[in-house]
């Protein structure tokens, strides 16, 4: 019965929440940018959590797992079709390049840290440990476009170039952190047998797999409401499968993602991305509001860490920026200080951390959702601030 | 070839998945299965319609082989977990199966549908009563009874005989976009009839609880809530439906996924209410879902000018839920106590079917339908699945002693029904000429 009207009250969010935009609303930038990416709802979640008001207990957010991990596939899968290397063509590599090499570094800025930090507070297994902090550093590597909009309209035409730029990074970069977590989620640890590279060739067979599936039941001419089927279908079971192995449904859905946008057929290519992005939004805030709900701060000195984290990625992101642009676009010294319009964190970031606390329920798992969610409230906050000032800066 | 393929691939992941450890993530043996089920439905309901059978005898064939009798893909843990999904799909069908029946063209058929709801109501209760005390040799939990205890046995037989299975029919109405007076027909008498039902299982229920136990009196008060509970079904159904067509004329976005939360906020409402009253007040008095999402979609299509948004949106999202429904209705079938009572269900599907094909045959003579029509509708009426089921473990609760071996029987006559019944229909469909299957 609870679990029913715990559904209800999650779907019922979910609608108003999809249907408003706080966009429009005169609100400071910092809470616009909460708003637009739409991490209040893992607040929403937080306070229908056990740790609040109990609307949704350990019980009946045990029956809605289900959508938890229908939620990693979605946003994998998501990712992944956009990945259509004929239209990324376009984009020129260099912009890959500067993607790439921020986050990379940022993962690393991140991580070394965070596993001290861990190694001091936590007495895990070292093999634990590091991937907790590689987790957490994949979450801080990622950059949500969407906080970019807010800009959309008022930037001068002398940074415009810079813009394009910002929204060709934030786009591209999130593949370093998913792919570094679904990587390190392979680690033998995770798993009761076999070795991390057998893991790792199971996480990409299965991707490779799916995708092909889906190919292959999309040849045929579908009707709308059979694509639906066949999509929720592919990612429903890739995303069961990956949780039932211990592996990542991002990457797994990632890696079908791609297959799809490359060798599906044009129409069917459509018909997949309509069917995913008409349901994005829904699946994500239920997903948001799940993860808020599944919230736990087992001990309140772990949010002393938020500000070390922010704090840090920041850094990361910063070095990153400027080492990118340095070694792929020489010359132009006002990028150098590119990582400052990076800061937006997003939704991604959300799901590998969950995803870690789905193959593997420790203190320290809860520790790293602990340190990222917040961080993520955080950096949403200042991310405008700081883009503004980046824009600002353009001669 | 390609579909096969798939089939095969989709079934050795699952194989090897079964032989793996499996993780700590909770839920995701669940999830597995729902993707498991999703898409071996379809290739199964494809194949299927390829061979111009119904497409939801695919899904069930798939729900039988993958649920706990056969490969046991799908275990009763898993089932459980997922009574809730099942429940939003049985009323998100009752809302679509409202929205089907259009008043206009319901009252040109009324008189056939009357009358057939007459005759095969009389007809099928009857026969089927009469060969239940003739055979009650074939069921050993009677070998105690009197002759008048048998036949009141039968009774209870005979008014589970007379339950349809609204779902299917609305399901293979939708695969082969039937329209038309036959399907109009076919359509209004089996929704009636499953309302109908309820209704005089009460009567039945009750009276045999008077002849199974002389002590016991006719409670007139049980029959009297039976009633009270329809009204109230259909008052509560209309509220909703009411709502959801100002909703639909008004905002119309995210219609969906409003009428997949509406049907599930009325399961959870009625259950809710249900417990409630029996705790404060003592009393029971259960809203029937079914009947208030039916009502409710029978009142957006016939009093808010919104019936076709409505049916559109129903549709976009049917399949899914179409798949997911009957794949778990056929992991749900108890195959165990078809093997134990094959031979008085194989006799009782046999005799029920006679009884439906005369009584459909004469009610719609009665109701100057063309022969042709006649000579087909019995087919339509063979399904049969959650009221009749939902009923029966009604006997199994109020007659502890022999209530099981009831149910076991019953069980198997819904399972064989439930495999024959959407083929004819389709057949029916086809050769009455209302199909406009792709």
């Amino acid at each position: 019965m609870k679990l029913v009207f715990a559904a209800i009250l999650i779907v019922a969010i979910a609608f108003v929440g999809s249907r408003l935009s706080f966009v429009h609303i005169r609100l400071p930038l910092g809470v616009r940018n909460l708003f637009l990416t739409g991490i209040e709802f893992v607040l929403v979640g937080f306070l229908l959590g056990g740790a609040v008001l109990d609307l949704l207990d350990t019980k009946t957010l045990d029956g809605l797992y289900p959508f938890l991990g229908m939620g990693l596939s979605w946003i994998g899968m998501l990712f992944g079709v956009q990945w259509e290397f004929r239209r990324l063509s376009h984009i020129p590599p260099r912009v890959f390049g500067v993607a790439l090499v921020q986050s990379m570094i940022t993962i690393f800025v991140v991580a070394v840290p965070f596993f001290l930090l861990f190694s001091r507070f936590f007495s895990y297994e070292t093999d634990l440990l590091v991937i907790a902090a590689v987790t957490l550093a994949a979450a801080a590597s990622g950059t949500a476009s969407s906080g970019l909009t807010l800009f959309a309209r008022d930037t001068p035409s002398r940074a415009r170039p810079l813009m394009r730029l910002l929204t060709n990074v934030s786009n591209i970069d999130d593949v370093v952190g998913l792919t570094a977590f679904g990587l390190i989620s392979c680690l033998a640890v995770l798993h009761a047998d076999a070795s991390t590279l057998l893991w790792i060739g199971v996480s990409a067979g299965l991707g490779v797999t799916v995708g092909l599936l889906v190919v292959a039941l999309t040849t045929y001419r579908l009707r709308d409401d059979e694509m639906l089927l066949v999509v929720i279908g592919a990612i429903t079971f890739s995303g069961g499968l990956a949780l039932y192995l211990s592996l990542s449904p991002l990457l797994v859905n990632l890696i079908a993602g791609v297959i799809v946008a490359n060798l599906a057929r044009g129409r069917a290519r459509a018909g997949i991305r309509s069917v995913l992005l008409r349901g994005e939004h829904s699946i994500y805030i239920i997903f948001l509001i799940l993860v808020g709900a599944g919230w736990r701060i087992e001990s309140v000195w772990i949010l002393a860490l938020v500000p070390v984290y922010v704090l840090v990625r920041t850094l990361g992101k910063t070095v990153g920026g400027f080492v990118s642009v340095r070694l792929f676009l020489p010359g132009s010294r006002a990028l150098s200080q590119l990582g400052l319009g990076l800061l937006s964190h997003g939704g991604m970031a959300v799901a590998i951390v969950v995803n870690l606390h789905q193959i593997h329920r420790s203190e320290l798992t809860d520790a790293v959702i602990s340190v990222v969610l917040p961080g993520i409230i955080l950096s949403e906050l200042i991310a405008p601030a700081s883009t503004r000032r980046l824009l600002g800066r353009v001669p | 070839m390609r579909l096969i393929l798939v089939f095969i691939a989709l079934s050795l992941l699952m194989a090897w998945a079964g032989a793996t450890p499996p993780g700590v993530a909770p839920g995701a043996y669940t999830t597995l299965v729902v993707g498991l089920l999703l898409l071996s439905g379809y290739l199964a309901g494809h194949f299927l319609s390829i061979l111009r059978l119904p497409r939801i005898t695919g899904y069930l064939c798939v729900g039988m082989l993958t649920g706990p009798y056969l490969l046991g893909f799908l275990t009763r843990e898993a089932l459980g977990q997922l009574g809730f999904l099942n429940e939003l799909a049985v009323t998100f069908i009752a809302l679509a199966a409202g929205g089907e029946l259009r008043v206009a063209e319901l009252r040109e058929r009324m008189s056939v549908i009357f009358l057939s709801i007459l005759s095969q109501t009389t007809v099928v209760f009857i026969i089927v009563s009469i060969f239940v005390f003739l055979a009650a040799p074939l069921l050993p939990f009677t070998a105690s009874f009197t002759s008048f205890q048998v036949l009141t046995v039968g009774m209870l037989f005979g008014v589970l005989a007379v339950a349809r299975s609204p779902s299917s029919a609305i399901a293979i109405i939708n695969e082969t976009r039937a329209m038309g007076p036959f399907t109009e027909t076919a359509l209004g008498v089996t929704v009636a009839l499953d309302v109908l039902v309820i209704v005089l299982f009460g009567a039945a229920v009750s009276f045999c609880e008077v002849v199974m136990s002389p002590a016991a009196a006719l409670d007139p008060g049980f029959i009297a809530g039976l009633s009270v509970e329809v009204l109230l079904g259909i008052g509560a159904g209309l509220v909703v439906g009411l709502a959801l067509g100002y909703y639909i004329d008004r905002v119309r976005a995210n219609l969906p996924l409003l009428l997949l939360g509406t049907a599930l906020l009325v399961t959870s409402i009625s259950h809710g209410f249900a417990a409630y009253l029996k705790a404060a007040y003592g009393l029971s008095i259960h809203l029937e879902p079914l009947l208030i999402c039916v009502t409710a979609g029978f009142t957006v299509q016939n009093v808010s000018r919104q019936g076709s948004r409505f049916i559109e949106a129903i549709e976009s999202v049917s399949l899914p839920v179409y798949v997911l429904f009957f794949t778990l209705a056929g992991a749900g079938l108890n195959l165990e106590a078809l093997l134990q009572t094959w031979t008085i269900a194989i006799l009782l599907v046999g005799v029920r079917a006679g009884g439906i094909y005369m009584s459909a045959y004469t009610g719609g003579r009665l109701g100057g339908d063309p022969p042709r029509f006649n000579r087909l509708a019995g087919l339509t009426y063979l399904t049969q699945a959650g009221v009749s089921l939902g009923l029966a473990l009604e006997v199994s609760r109020r007659f502890p002693g022999w209530g099981d071996a009831f149910v076991t029987v019953i069980v198997a006559v819904i399972a064989v029904n439930q495999m024959i019944g959407p083929i004819a229909m389709k057949q029916a469909l086809i050769r009455a000429g209302e199909t406009r299957e792709a």
